[in-house]
């Protein structure tokens, strides 16, 4: 099941991160409310998850 | 005198702070001037109300987005005055943190409603921070 969660702190900080994904969906999905809430690329973690179909195609070439 | 304190979130969507200020009892307004210390008047281009509170939150333009400004003197005592920015930070929390986590709340509800499948939860955490969890069926 894919999630997208947010935490928000007392101080005002926003995290982001989503779950269930492999590959680059969760970026087009969390896109829109990072761009709402002012989440900049700059504060974005990618899990190693995010680069998993990369990591097979590259090996299908080999 | 001024006791101005500017909460950190920056607001994009007025629709969505709007919402977040009657979530909360409030009531987000156009207005030229927001109210503080003893009366005092400060330049703003929105406001919000509490019933029966005489400070008020404004919101303040600054480039392509806005902060969010109140004054949190006050006190219960006639030694306050009319001084109750402190019924401000009962409702909205120290340094406005309700009013930003609801704002949040609102944001990530609007955009969730935008897309197809996806609901959103809210939960309280052990550690005070409240956790939205979007959700696609």
């Amino acid at each position: 099941m894919k999630e997208i969660i947010i935490e928000i702190g007392e101080d005002g900080n926003i995290e982001l991160r989503a779950e269930g994904y492999k590959g680059k969906q969760c970026k087009a999905d969390s896109k829109d409310i990072e761009e709402a809430l002012g989440i900049s690329d700059g504060k974005r973690k990618t899990l190693p998850e995010y680069h998993l179909t990369e990591v097979v195609k590259q090996k299908q070439r080999a | 005198m001024s006791h101005l304190v500017s909460a950190p979130l920056r607001i994009r969507s007025i629709p969505d702070l709007k919402r977040a200020a009657q979530a909360l009892g409030g009531e987000l307004e156009e207005s030229a001037v927001f109210t503080s210390y003893q009366g005092e008047r400060n330049k703003c281009n929105y406001r919000i109300k509490l019933p029966g509170v005489n400070y008020q939150v404004g919101i303040v333009r600054d480039g392509d987005v806005y902060l969010m400004q109140h004054d949190p003197f006050g006190g219960d005592g006639p030694q306050w005055g009319d001084n109750d920015g402190h019924k401000l930070v009962a409702k909205f929390g120290k340094g406005l943190s309700k009013l930003s986590e609801e704002y949040t709340a609102q944001v990530v509800t609007t955009q969730a409603r935008k897309k197809i499948g996806w609901t959103v939860v809210r939960k309280r955490l052990k550690n005070g921070r409240l956790q939205l969890r979007m959700v696609h069926a």
